[in-house]
Protein backbone atom coordinates (compact mmCIF):
# COMPACT_ATOMS: atom_id res chain seq x y z
CA UNK A 1 0.00 0.00 0.00
CA UNK A 2 1.05 3.43 -1.29
CA UNK A 3 2.22 6.00 2.03
CA UNK A 4 0.61 8.83 -0.11
CA UNK A 5 -3.61 9.23 -0.35
CA UNK A 6 -4.68 8.28 -4.27
CA UNK A 7 -4.51 10.92 -6.56
CA UNK A 8 -8.41 11.57 -8.08
CA UNK A 9 -8.65 13.61 -11.35
CA UNK A 10 -10.82 13.22 -14.63
CA UNK A 11 -8.51 12.18 -17.40
CA UNK A 12 -5.59 10.77 -17.14
CA UNK A 13 -2.60 11.59 -20.12
CA UNK A 14 0.20 9.43 -20.48
CA UNK A 15 3.06 11.03 -22.37
CA UNK A 16 3.68 14.33 -22.84
CA UNK A 17 5.33 14.66 -26.26
CA UNK A 18 2.96 16.61 -28.57
CA UNK A 19 -0.12 14.80 -28.80
CA UNK A 20 -0.30 14.49 -24.98
CA UNK A 21 0.19 17.94 -24.53
CA UNK A 22 -2.32 18.88 -26.78
CA UNK A 23 -5.22 16.43 -25.54
CA UNK A 24 -4.11 17.63 -21.91
CA UNK A 25 -4.52 21.33 -22.80
CA UNK A 26 -7.79 20.79 -24.55
CA UNK A 27 -9.17 18.21 -21.78
CA UNK A 28 -8.05 20.85 -19.37
CA UNK A 29 -10.09 23.80 -21.72
CA UNK A 30 -13.04 21.59 -21.20
CA UNK A 31 -13.24 21.73 -17.42
CA UNK A 32 -12.05 18.58 -16.75
CA UNK A 33 -9.37 17.60 -14.01
CA UNK A 34 -6.53 16.25 -16.43
CA UNK A 35 -3.21 14.60 -14.83
CA UNK A 36 -0.68 14.53 -17.14
CA UNK A 37 2.38 11.33 -16.88
CA UNK A 38 5.53 11.88 -18.16
CA UNK A 39 7.95 9.30 -18.35
CA UNK A 40 11.28 11.32 -19.20
CA UNK A 41 12.50 14.08 -16.96
CA UNK A 42 11.35 17.14 -18.78
CA UNK A 43 7.60 17.75 -20.69
CA UNK A 44 8.01 17.55 -24.30
CA UNK A 45 8.67 13.82 -25.13
CA UNK A 46 10.41 13.69 -28.28
CA UNK A 47 10.01 17.46 -28.79
CA UNK A 48 13.12 17.92 -26.24
CA UNK A 49 16.51 18.35 -27.64
CA UNK A 50 19.89 18.80 -25.70
CA UNK A 51 22.79 21.60 -25.37
CA UNK A 52 26.61 20.89 -25.97
CA UNK A 53 29.03 23.74 -25.82
CA UNK A 54 26.41 26.29 -25.52
CA UNK A 55 24.20 25.42 -28.83
CA UNK A 56 20.93 24.05 -28.99
CA UNK A 57 20.44 20.56 -30.83
CA UNK A 58 16.98 19.06 -31.77
CA UNK A 59 16.16 15.01 -31.62
CA UNK A 60 13.19 14.98 -32.47
CA UNK A 61 11.64 17.75 -34.09
CA UNK A 62 13.83 19.35 -37.09
CA UNK A 63 11.48 21.21 -39.19
CA UNK A 64 7.69 21.00 -40.09
CA UNK A 65 5.55 21.91 -42.83
CA UNK A 66 2.93 24.30 -43.42
CA UNK A 67 4.23 26.61 -41.26
CA UNK A 68 3.01 30.15 -43.35
CA UNK A 69 0.10 32.21 -42.24
CA UNK A 70 -3.06 30.57 -42.84
CA UNK A 71 -1.93 26.81 -42.98
CA UNK A 72 -1.95 24.20 -40.71
CA UNK A 73 0.62 25.18 -38.07
CA UNK A 74 0.10 28.43 -37.03
CA UNK A 75 -3.66 27.62 -36.98
CA UNK A 76 -3.45 24.49 -34.48
CA UNK A 77 -1.26 26.66 -32.23
CA UNK A 78 -3.69 29.41 -32.18
CA UNK A 79 -6.32 26.92 -31.18
CA UNK A 80 -4.30 25.82 -28.03
CA UNK A 81 -3.88 29.77 -27.38
CA UNK A 82 0.19 29.19 -27.64
CA UNK A 83 0.75 30.87 -31.02
CA UNK A 84 1.74 34.06 -28.96
CA UNK A 85 4.64 32.37 -26.96
CA UNK A 86 6.42 30.57 -30.29
CA UNK A 87 7.73 32.58 -33.26
CA UNK A 88 7.85 30.29 -36.55
CA UNK A 89 10.77 31.13 -38.56
CA UNK A 90 10.37 29.88 -42.35
CA UNK A 91 13.25 28.19 -44.28
CA UNK A 92 14.61 29.88 -47.60
CA UNK A 93 11.44 29.91 -49.77
CA UNK A 94 13.21 29.60 -52.93
CA UNK A 95 14.61 26.10 -51.28
CA UNK A 96 13.08 24.30 -48.45
CA UNK A 97 15.00 21.31 -49.65
CA UNK A 98 17.62 20.69 -51.61
CA UNK A 99 18.14 16.11 -53.00
CA UNK A 100 21.25 14.70 -54.25
CA UNK A 101 21.05 11.38 -56.09
CA UNK A 102 24.77 10.62 -55.97
CA UNK A 103 23.62 7.47 -58.15
CA UNK A 104 22.20 9.30 -61.11
CA UNK A 105 25.28 11.70 -61.67
CA UNK A 106 24.67 13.82 -58.60
CA UNK A 107 21.53 15.03 -60.06
CA UNK A 108 20.14 17.69 -57.97
CA UNK A 109 16.38 18.38 -56.98
CA UNK A 110 15.34 21.67 -55.03
CA UNK A 111 12.07 21.81 -53.20
CA UNK A 112 10.37 25.36 -53.39
CA UNK A 113 7.76 25.99 -51.07
CA UNK A 114 4.62 26.56 -52.30
CA UNK A 115 2.85 23.70 -54.57
CA UNK A 116 2.54 25.86 -57.68
CA UNK A 117 6.34 26.87 -57.69
CA UNK A 118 7.33 23.43 -56.98
CA UNK A 119 5.49 21.87 -60.53
CA UNK A 120 7.07 24.97 -62.39
CA UNK A 121 10.43 23.79 -60.77
CA UNK A 122 10.11 20.59 -61.20
CA UNK A 123 8.42 20.60 -64.88
CA UNK A 124 11.70 22.57 -65.67
CA UNK A 125 13.60 19.80 -64.61
CA UNK A 126 11.68 16.88 -66.40
CA UNK A 127 9.57 18.97 -69.53
CA UNK A 128 8.08 15.61 -70.83
CA UNK A 129 6.69 14.58 -67.43
CA UNK A 130 5.19 17.87 -66.84
CA UNK A 131 1.74 17.11 -66.97
CA UNK A 132 2.05 14.38 -64.44
CA UNK A 133 3.95 16.29 -62.23
CA UNK A 134 0.94 18.83 -62.43
CA UNK A 135 -1.47 15.62 -61.46
CA UNK A 136 0.83 14.43 -58.99
CA UNK A 137 1.21 17.88 -56.65
CA UNK A 138 -2.56 18.57 -57.32
CA UNK A 139 -3.76 15.36 -56.15
CA UNK A 140 -1.91 15.69 -52.60
CA UNK A 141 -3.37 19.22 -52.53
CA UNK A 142 -7.04 17.47 -53.19
CA UNK A 143 -5.96 14.44 -50.72
CA UNK A 144 -5.11 17.10 -48.15
CA UNK A 145 -8.41 19.01 -48.51
CA UNK A 146 -10.50 15.44 -48.10
CA UNK A 147 -8.86 14.89 -44.83
CA UNK A 148 -10.38 15.49 -41.23
CA UNK A 149 -8.52 18.41 -39.95
CA UNK A 150 -6.23 19.24 -43.13
CA UNK A 151 -8.30 22.32 -43.91
CA UNK A 152 -7.15 25.21 -41.44
CA UNK A 153 -9.97 27.59 -40.88
CA UNK A 154 -12.66 25.56 -42.12
CA UNK A 155 -15.28 23.31 -40.11
CA UNK A 156 -14.50 20.24 -39.48
CA UNK A 157 -15.63 17.65 -41.94
CA UNK A 158 -15.43 14.14 -41.37
CA UNK A 159 -13.74 11.75 -44.30
CA UNK A 160 -13.02 7.96 -44.02
CA UNK A 161 -10.01 6.60 -45.72
CA UNK A 162 -10.06 7.33 -49.11
CA UNK A 163 -9.55 5.78 -52.56
CA UNK A 164 -6.07 6.85 -52.71
CA UNK A 165 -5.42 5.17 -48.96
CA UNK A 166 -6.23 1.72 -51.14
CA UNK A 167 -3.08 2.22 -53.23
CA UNK A 168 0.46 2.26 -52.71
CA UNK A 169 2.97 5.14 -53.43
CA UNK A 170 5.06 3.22 -55.51
CA UNK A 171 1.94 2.02 -57.50
CA UNK A 172 0.94 5.58 -58.24
CA UNK A 173 4.75 6.72 -58.80
CA UNK A 174 5.11 3.95 -61.30
CA UNK A 175 1.94 4.26 -63.52
CA UNK A 176 2.44 8.35 -63.55
CA UNK A 177 6.48 9.08 -64.20
CA UNK A 178 9.06 7.64 -66.14
CA UNK A 179 12.14 8.81 -64.72
CA UNK A 180 13.67 7.78 -61.91
CA UNK A 181 15.17 10.36 -60.61
CA UNK A 182 11.86 11.74 -60.66
CA UNK A 183 10.13 9.04 -58.93
CA UNK A 184 13.21 9.47 -56.36
CA UNK A 185 12.36 12.87 -55.45
CA UNK A 186 8.45 12.10 -54.78
CA UNK A 187 9.66 9.39 -52.60
CA UNK A 188 11.90 11.40 -50.59
CA UNK A 189 9.34 12.57 -47.83
CA UNK A 190 9.07 8.72 -47.25
CA UNK A 191 11.63 9.77 -44.89
CA UNK A 192 9.51 11.75 -42.92
CA UNK A 193 6.71 9.15 -42.05
CA UNK A 194 9.27 5.88 -42.07
CA UNK A 195 7.30 3.75 -44.56
CA UNK A 196 8.80 2.97 -47.98
CA UNK A 197 6.96 3.75 -50.87
CA UNK A 198 5.52 -0.33 -51.98
CA UNK A 199 4.27 -0.22 -48.20
CA UNK A 200 2.74 3.35 -47.46
CA UNK A 201 -0.81 4.43 -49.25
CA UNK A 202 -0.40 6.94 -51.61
CA UNK A 203 -2.99 8.91 -49.00
CA UNK A 204 -0.59 8.63 -45.96
CA UNK A 205 2.43 9.60 -48.32
CA UNK A 206 0.53 12.65 -49.23
CA UNK A 207 -0.60 14.21 -46.15
CA UNK A 208 2.56 14.57 -44.83
CA UNK A 209 3.99 15.28 -48.28
CA UNK A 210 1.75 18.26 -48.71
CA UNK A 211 2.40 20.14 -46.01
CA UNK A 212 6.03 20.40 -46.88
CA UNK A 213 5.95 21.34 -49.69
CA UNK A 214 3.56 23.74 -48.93
CA UNK A 215 6.42 25.77 -46.94
CA UNK A 216 8.89 24.44 -44.63
CA UNK A 217 10.39 25.98 -41.44
CA UNK A 218 11.07 25.70 -37.80
CA UNK A 219 9.94 26.89 -33.96
CA UNK A 220 12.49 29.58 -33.21
CA UNK A 221 14.32 28.04 -30.43
CA UNK A 222 13.16 24.19 -31.57
CA UNK A 223 11.20 21.46 -30.18
CA UNK A 224 12.33 22.66 -26.16
CA UNK A 225 10.61 26.65 -27.28
CA UNK A 226 7.72 24.38 -28.66
CA UNK A 227 7.31 22.39 -26.05
CA UNK A 228 7.97 25.42 -23.35
CA UNK A 229 5.08 27.04 -24.58
CA UNK A 230 2.75 24.13 -24.41
CA UNK A 231 4.36 23.07 -21.24
CA UNK A 232 2.95 27.21 -19.86
CA UNK A 233 -0.30 26.70 -21.01
CA UNK A 234 -0.84 23.17 -20.03
CA UNK A 235 -0.08 24.77 -16.38
CA UNK A 236 -2.15 28.01 -16.75
CA UNK A 237 -5.41 25.45 -17.95
CA UNK A 238 -4.54 23.78 -14.75
CA UNK A 239 -3.16 20.47 -15.90
CA UNK A 240 -1.07 18.89 -13.20
CA UNK A 241 1.53 17.47 -14.52
CA UNK A 242 4.10 14.46 -13.06
CA UNK A 243 7.42 13.67 -14.47
CA UNK A 244 10.06 11.06 -14.26
CA UNK A 245 6.93 8.57 -13.66
CA UNK A 246 5.64 6.30 -15.39
CA UNK A 247 1.87 4.40 -15.44
CA UNK A 248 2.80 0.85 -14.30
CA UNK A 249 -0.54 -0.89 -14.71
CA UNK A 250 -4.48 -0.45 -14.65
CA UNK A 251 -6.06 -1.74 -12.05
CA UNK A 252 -9.66 -2.43 -10.32
CA UNK A 253 -11.47 -3.31 -13.93
CA UNK A 254 -15.28 -3.34 -13.28
CA UNK A 255 -16.73 -4.68 -16.84
CA UNK A 256 -13.91 -3.74 -18.80
CA UNK A 257 -13.31 -0.52 -17.76
CA UNK A 258 -10.13 1.10 -16.06
CA UNK A 259 -10.43 3.33 -12.66
CA UNK A 260 -7.03 3.27 -11.56
CA UNK A 261 -3.40 3.44 -11.87
CA UNK A 262 -0.52 2.58 -10.16
CA UNK A 263 2.18 4.94 -11.53
CA UNK A 264 6.43 3.49 -10.94
CA UNK A 265 6.50 5.84 -8.15
CA UNK A 266 4.23 3.80 -6.07
CA UNK A 267 1.20 6.49 -6.47
CA UNK A 268 -2.29 5.62 -7.32
CA UNK A 269 -4.30 7.72 -9.30
CA UNK A 270 -8.06 7.14 -10.06
CA UNK A 271 -9.64 8.28 -13.51
CA UNK A 272 -12.52 8.30 -15.10
CA UNK A 273 -11.37 8.15 -18.64
CA UNK A 274 -7.49 8.17 -20.04
CA UNK A 275 -5.38 8.65 -23.69
CA UNK A 276 -2.24 6.90 -23.57
CA UNK A 277 0.26 8.67 -26.31
CA UNK A 278 2.81 6.03 -26.22
CA UNK A 279 3.47 3.61 -28.58
CA UNK A 280 1.18 1.67 -29.36
CA UNK A 281 3.37 -1.54 -28.54
CA UNK A 282 3.48 0.24 -24.88
CA UNK A 283 -0.11 0.95 -24.62
CA UNK A 284 -1.11 -2.91 -25.95
CA UNK A 285 1.56 -3.98 -22.84
CA UNK A 286 -0.55 -1.81 -19.90
CA UNK A 287 -3.89 -3.30 -21.56
CA UNK A 288 -2.40 -6.89 -20.45
CA UNK A 289 -4.65 -7.15 -17.27
CA UNK A 290 -8.05 -6.62 -19.69
CA UNK A 291 -9.72 -9.55 -21.66
CA UNK A 292 -9.07 -8.63 -24.84
CA UNK A 293 -10.51 -10.17 -28.20
CA UNK A 294 -7.06 -12.12 -29.71
CA UNK A 295 -8.09 -9.50 -33.01
CA UNK A 296 -7.33 -6.89 -31.39
CA UNK A 297 -4.03 -8.36 -30.18
CA UNK A 298 -2.66 -9.59 -33.36
CA UNK A 299 -3.88 -6.59 -34.72
CA UNK A 300 -1.96 -4.35 -32.95
CA UNK A 301 1.22 -7.17 -33.25
CA UNK A 302 1.07 -6.89 -36.82
CA UNK A 303 2.24 -3.40 -36.35
CA UNK A 304 6.01 -2.77 -37.33
CA UNK A 305 8.27 -0.64 -35.97
CA UNK A 306 9.77 2.35 -38.66
CA UNK A 307 13.60 2.80 -38.56
CA UNK A 308 15.05 5.57 -37.74
CA UNK A 309 18.28 7.72 -37.38
CA UNK A 310 21.65 7.58 -36.48
CA UNK A 311 22.38 11.07 -35.78
CA UNK A 312 25.75 13.50 -35.68
CA UNK A 313 25.64 16.59 -34.26
CA UNK A 314 28.12 19.40 -34.99
CA UNK A 315 28.77 23.35 -34.19
CA UNK A 316 30.11 25.19 -37.03
CA UNK A 317 33.25 26.66 -36.32
CA UNK A 318 34.81 29.92 -36.89
CA UNK A 319 33.26 33.85 -37.25
CA UNK A 320 33.54 34.30 -40.69
CA UNK A 321 30.26 34.08 -42.20
CA UNK A 322 29.39 30.52 -43.45
CA UNK A 323 27.42 30.91 -47.44
CA UNK A 324 24.10 29.74 -47.59
CA UNK A 325 23.51 28.89 -44.47
CA UNK A 326 19.96 29.25 -43.24
CA UNK A 327 17.75 26.54 -42.14
CA UNK A 328 18.45 24.57 -45.13
CA UNK A 329 18.03 21.24 -45.40
CA UNK A 330 20.37 19.01 -47.60
CA UNK A 331 19.56 15.25 -48.55
CA UNK A 332 22.28 12.82 -49.83
CA UNK A 333 20.74 9.73 -51.26
CA UNK A 334 22.93 7.06 -52.88
CA UNK A 335 20.06 6.00 -54.70
CA UNK A 336 16.88 6.55 -56.52
CA UNK A 337 14.69 3.58 -54.91
CA UNK A 338 13.36 4.29 -51.40
CA UNK A 339 12.15 0.62 -51.45
CA UNK A 340 15.73 -0.51 -51.53
CA UNK A 341 17.60 2.36 -49.11
CA UNK A 342 14.49 2.26 -46.71
CA UNK A 343 14.61 -1.68 -46.19
CA UNK A 344 17.10 -3.41 -43.36
CA UNK A 345 18.58 -5.15 -45.51
CA UNK A 346 20.27 -1.73 -47.54
CA UNK A 347 23.95 -2.52 -47.50
CA UNK A 348 25.27 0.72 -48.76
CA UNK A 349 25.41 4.10 -46.83
CA UNK A 350 22.20 5.27 -46.09
CA UNK A 351 20.36 8.23 -46.85
CA UNK A 352 21.53 11.51 -45.29
CA UNK A 353 19.60 14.60 -43.81
CA UNK A 354 21.82 17.74 -43.36
CA UNK A 355 19.84 19.97 -41.05
CA UNK A 356 21.00 23.56 -40.59
CA UNK A 357 20.30 25.82 -38.09
CA UNK A 358 22.17 29.32 -37.60
CA UNK A 359 23.46 30.39 -34.52
CA UNK A 360 20.79 32.94 -32.21
CA UNK A 361 17.95 32.09 -29.96
CA UNK A 362 20.11 30.79 -26.91
CA UNK A 363 22.85 29.11 -29.18
CA UNK A 364 26.11 30.37 -29.69
CA UNK A 365 27.62 28.95 -32.73
CA UNK A 366 25.38 27.76 -36.43
CA UNK A 367 25.22 23.63 -35.65
CA UNK A 368 23.68 21.16 -38.29
CA UNK A 369 22.58 17.93 -37.42
CA UNK A 370 23.09 15.03 -39.70
CA UNK A 371 20.59 12.56 -39.22
CA UNK A 372 21.48 8.98 -41.68
CA UNK A 373 18.91 5.90 -42.04
CA UNK A 374 19.77 3.72 -39.53
CA UNK A 375 17.96 0.36 -38.74
CA UNK A 376 17.66 -2.08 -35.33
CA UNK A 377 19.82 -4.81 -36.57
CA UNK A 378 22.88 -2.63 -36.58
CA UNK A 379 23.07 -2.16 -33.05
CA UNK A 380 21.30 -5.03 -31.81
CA UNK A 381 24.27 -6.31 -30.85
CA UNK A 382 24.10 -3.88 -27.57
CA UNK A 383 19.75 -3.98 -27.47
CA UNK A 384 20.47 -4.86 -23.63
CA UNK A 385 22.79 -2.47 -22.77
CA UNK A 386 21.31 1.07 -20.66
CA UNK A 387 23.14 4.70 -21.08
CA UNK A 388 26.28 5.12 -19.90
CA UNK A 389 26.65 1.37 -19.52
CA UNK A 390 27.48 0.43 -23.15
CA UNK A 391 30.84 -1.49 -24.24
CA UNK A 392 33.81 -0.07 -26.28
CA UNK A 393 32.61 -1.69 -29.00
CA UNK A 394 29.54 0.29 -29.33
CA UNK A 395 31.14 3.35 -28.72
CA UNK A 396 33.82 2.33 -31.59
CA UNK A 397 30.65 1.60 -33.77
CA UNK A 398 29.43 5.27 -33.06
CA UNK A 399 32.30 6.53 -33.49
CA UNK A 400 33.16 4.96 -36.86
CA UNK A 401 29.97 5.99 -38.09
CA UNK A 402 30.39 9.64 -37.29
CA UNK A 403 33.90 9.44 -39.40
CA UNK A 404 31.95 8.14 -42.08
CA UNK A 405 28.84 10.50 -42.02
CA UNK A 406 31.59 13.60 -41.84
CA UNK A 407 33.11 12.04 -44.77
CA UNK A 408 30.17 11.99 -46.85
CA UNK A 409 28.77 16.08 -45.89
CA UNK A 410 32.07 16.45 -47.67
CA UNK A 411 29.90 15.82 -50.91
CA UNK A 412 27.08 17.80 -49.73
CA UNK A 413 27.80 21.50 -47.92
CA UNK A 414 31.28 23.51 -48.80
CA UNK A 415 31.45 24.04 -45.33
CA UNK A 416 32.66 20.78 -43.71
CA UNK A 417 36.54 21.45 -42.56
CA UNK A 418 35.11 23.97 -40.07
CA UNK A 419 32.76 21.07 -38.38
CA UNK A 420 33.47 20.67 -35.22
CA UNK A 421 31.11 17.13 -34.07
CA UNK A 422 29.85 17.07 -30.56
CA UNK A 423 27.92 14.47 -30.03
CA UNK A 424 25.98 11.12 -31.68
CA UNK A 425 23.44 9.00 -31.29
CA UNK A 426 22.19 5.39 -32.38
CA UNK A 427 19.08 4.28 -32.68
CA UNK A 428 19.70 2.94 -28.45
CA UNK A 429 20.17 6.21 -28.07
CA UNK A 430 17.00 7.35 -28.94
CA UNK A 431 14.89 4.75 -27.44
CA UNK A 432 16.40 5.41 -24.06
CA UNK A 433 15.85 8.95 -24.47
CA UNK A 434 12.82 8.97 -26.41
CA UNK A 435 11.10 5.99 -24.67
CA UNK A 436 10.92 4.92 -28.28
CA UNK A 437 10.62 1.21 -28.90
CA UNK A 438 13.81 0.01 -31.26
CA UNK A 439 14.32 4.11 -31.45
CA UNK A 440 11.91 3.90 -34.48
CA UNK A 441 11.61 7.59 -35.44
CA UNK A 442 8.00 7.45 -36.43
CA UNK A 443 6.68 4.78 -34.31
CA UNK A 444 4.98 2.21 -36.53
CA UNK A 445 4.66 1.93 -40.26
CA UNK A 446 1.73 2.74 -41.70
CA UNK A 447 0.85 0.44 -44.45
CA UNK A 448 -2.29 -0.73 -46.73
CA UNK A 449 -4.44 -2.12 -45.03
CA UNK A 450 -3.40 -2.09 -41.74
CA UNK A 451 -5.47 0.01 -38.96
CA UNK A 452 -3.40 1.93 -36.16
CA UNK A 453 -4.75 2.42 -32.47
CA UNK A 454 -6.44 5.37 -32.53
CA UNK A 455 -9.20 6.67 -30.71
CA UNK A 456 -11.34 4.59 -28.54
CA UNK A 457 -10.39 1.31 -27.47
CA UNK A 458 -12.22 -2.35 -26.66
CA UNK A 459 -11.41 -1.40 -23.15
CA UNK A 460 -14.01 1.69 -23.44
CA UNK A 461 -12.60 4.17 -21.09
CA UNK A 462 -9.27 4.38 -22.43
CA UNK A 463 -8.19 6.06 -25.81
CA UNK A 464 -5.13 5.85 -28.14
CA UNK A 465 -3.30 9.42 -30.02
CA UNK A 466 -0.22 10.27 -31.16
CA UNK A 467 1.68 9.78 -34.43
CA UNK A 468 0.99 6.35 -35.19
CA UNK A 469 -2.79 7.27 -34.53
CA UNK A 470 -3.34 9.25 -37.54
CA UNK A 471 -0.39 11.07 -39.21
CA UNK A 472 3.09 10.82 -38.44
CA UNK A 473 5.22 13.45 -37.33
CA UNK A 474 4.89 16.28 -34.97
CA UNK A 475 1.53 18.31 -36.69
CA UNK A 476 -0.26 14.95 -37.17
CA UNK A 477 0.25 14.03 -33.50
CA UNK A 478 -1.13 17.05 -32.27
CA UNK A 479 -3.96 16.52 -34.81
CA UNK A 480 -4.53 13.35 -33.02
CA UNK A 481 -4.93 14.60 -29.94
CA UNK A 482 -7.47 17.46 -31.22
CA UNK A 483 -9.57 14.08 -32.69
CA UNK A 484 -9.48 11.68 -29.62
CA UNK A 485 -10.70 15.35 -27.50
CA UNK A 486 -13.64 15.55 -29.75
CA UNK A 487 -14.15 12.28 -29.91
CA UNK A 488 -14.29 12.33 -25.76
CA UNK A 489 -16.34 15.39 -25.33
CA UNK A 490 -18.34 15.40 -28.14
CA UNK A 491 -18.83 17.30 -31.78
CA UNK A 492 -20.99 19.91 -30.85
CA UNK A 493 -19.30 20.94 -27.92
CA UNK A 494 -15.62 20.57 -29.30
CA UNK A 495 -16.36 22.58 -32.71
CA UNK A 496 -17.84 25.02 -31.02
CA UNK A 497 -15.02 25.33 -28.83
CA UNK A 498 -12.07 24.27 -30.26
CA UNK A 499 -12.13 24.65 -34.00
CA UNK A 500 -12.82 28.16 -34.49
CA UNK A 501 -12.03 29.80 -37.86
CA UNK A 502 -9.57 33.10 -37.92
CA UNK A 503 -11.31 34.46 -40.51
CA UNK A 504 -15.25 35.04 -38.23
CA UNK B 1 -12.83 -20.92 -52.70
CA UNK B 2 -16.51 -22.29 -52.40
CA UNK B 3 -19.39 -20.60 -50.45
CA UNK B 4 -18.84 -23.31 -47.74
CA UNK B 5 -15.18 -23.08 -47.74
CA UNK B 6 -15.85 -18.97 -46.80
CA UNK B 7 -18.39 -20.02 -44.11
CA UNK B 8 -16.11 -22.30 -42.69
CA UNK B 9 -12.93 -19.90 -42.80
CA UNK B 10 -15.03 -17.27 -41.46
CA UNK B 11 -16.28 -19.50 -38.74
CA UNK B 12 -12.86 -20.21 -37.62
CA UNK B 13 -12.34 -16.29 -37.43
CA UNK B 14 -15.05 -15.64 -35.12
CA UNK B 15 -14.30 -18.64 -32.60
CA UNK B 16 -10.17 -17.69 -32.64
CA UNK B 17 -9.88 -14.47 -32.92
CA UNK B 18 -13.37 -13.28 -30.93
CA UNK B 19 -13.70 -16.31 -28.96
CA UNK B 20 -17.03 -17.25 -29.76
CA UNK B 21 -18.58 -20.59 -29.80
CA UNK B 22 -19.21 -21.93 -32.62
CA UNK B 23 -22.84 -22.84 -31.74
CA UNK B 24 -23.77 -19.23 -31.71
CA UNK B 25 -22.16 -18.82 -35.22
CA UNK B 26 -25.51 -19.34 -37.26
CA UNK B 27 -25.95 -17.25 -40.13
CA UNK B 28 -29.02 -14.56 -38.64
CA UNK B 29 -26.42 -14.02 -35.91
CA UNK B 30 -26.44 -10.54 -35.67
CA UNK B 31 -22.44 -9.87 -34.96
CA UNK B 32 -23.12 -7.03 -33.05
CA UNK B 33 -26.50 -8.13 -30.61
CA UNK B 34 -26.33 -11.76 -30.73
CA UNK B 35 -22.44 -12.15 -30.86
CA UNK B 36 -21.55 -9.31 -28.80
CA UNK B 37 -19.02 -7.06 -31.08
CA UNK B 38 -19.23 -3.44 -31.02
CA UNK B 39 -18.35 -0.99 -33.91
CA UNK B 40 -15.18 -0.60 -32.77
CA UNK B 41 -14.72 -4.21 -33.05
CA UNK B 42 -15.47 -3.92 -36.65
CA UNK B 43 -11.91 -2.99 -37.56
CA UNK B 44 -10.24 -5.53 -35.59
CA UNK B 45 -12.84 -7.95 -37.35
CA UNK B 46 -11.86 -6.34 -41.26
CA UNK B 47 -7.76 -6.82 -40.33
CA UNK B 48 -8.53 -10.23 -39.25
CA UNK B 49 -10.45 -11.33 -42.53
CA UNK B 50 -8.38 -9.48 -44.93
CA UNK B 51 -5.13 -11.39 -43.10
CA UNK B 52 -7.11 -14.54 -42.85
CA UNK B 53 -8.51 -14.08 -46.60
CA UNK B 54 -5.26 -12.21 -47.94
CA UNK B 55 -7.83 -10.01 -49.38
CA UNK B 56 -7.98 -5.72 -49.05
CA UNK B 57 -11.36 -4.74 -47.21
CA UNK B 58 -12.44 -1.15 -47.96
CA UNK B 59 -13.92 0.29 -45.24
CA UNK B 60 -16.95 1.35 -47.00
CA UNK B 61 -20.49 1.60 -46.86
CA UNK B 62 -20.93 -2.08 -47.61
CA UNK B 63 -18.85 -3.03 -44.53
CA UNK B 64 -21.20 -0.44 -42.27
CA UNK B 65 -24.40 -2.26 -43.72
CA UNK B 66 -23.09 -5.95 -42.23
CA UNK B 67 -25.37 -6.72 -39.49
CA UNK B 68 -25.48 -10.68 -39.48
CA UNK B 69 -23.03 -13.27 -39.79
CA UNK B 70 -24.80 -14.22 -42.96
CA UNK B 71 -23.92 -10.66 -44.15
CA UNK B 72 -20.64 -11.10 -43.65
CA UNK B 73 -20.16 -14.12 -45.90
CA UNK B 74 -21.97 -12.61 -48.67
CA UNK B 75 -19.84 -9.70 -48.47
CA UNK B 76 -16.64 -11.99 -48.50
CA UNK B 77 -17.66 -14.00 -51.44
CA UNK B 78 -17.95 -10.83 -53.52
CA UNK B 79 -14.89 -9.74 -52.41
CA UNK B 80 -12.98 -12.31 -52.77
CA UNK B 81 -14.50 -13.01 -56.49
CA UNK B 82 -13.74 -9.76 -57.26
CA UNK B 83 -10.30 -9.96 -56.35
CA UNK B 84 -10.14 -13.11 -58.28
CA UNK B 85 -11.77 -11.50 -61.42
Amino acid sequence: MSAFPNIHCDDLVIGSGPAGLTTAILLAKSRRKVLLVERGAAVGGGLRGFSRAGVHFDTGFHFTGSIRPGELFPFLLRQLAVDQRVKLIAGDDSCTHRFVFSSAGNAEIHVPAGIEATIELWSSYFPKEAEAIRWYFTTLKTIASKTMGMQPDEPLVEYGRLDEDYVSLKEVLDTKFHDPVLKGAASVFAMCHGTPPAKVPFGVHARVSYGLHQSNGVVEGGGSALADALLEEALQCGVEIITGCAVESFQRLEQNIATEATLSNGRVVTFQRCVMTQHPFQILQLMHPFKLHKAFTERVEMLEPTSGYFAGFGIVQGDAPVPGFSHSIHSLFPDTDFDKMMDASWQGDGPLVLIEVPAGHGSVAPSVSALELSFAHEVKAWEATSLWKRPKEYHAYKKARLTRVAQRLKEMVPYSDRMKWVDSASLLTFRDYLQSPEGSAYGVMQKIGQYGLFGRLPIRNLYAAGQSAFVPGVMGSMLSGFFVVRQMIGKELFDSHFWKSGKG
Amino acid sequence: MTREEIVTTINTVFEESFEIEPERLVPDANIFLDLGLDSLDTVDLVVAIQKKFGVQIRDDERVRSIRTLGDVYQFIEVIYNEKKA
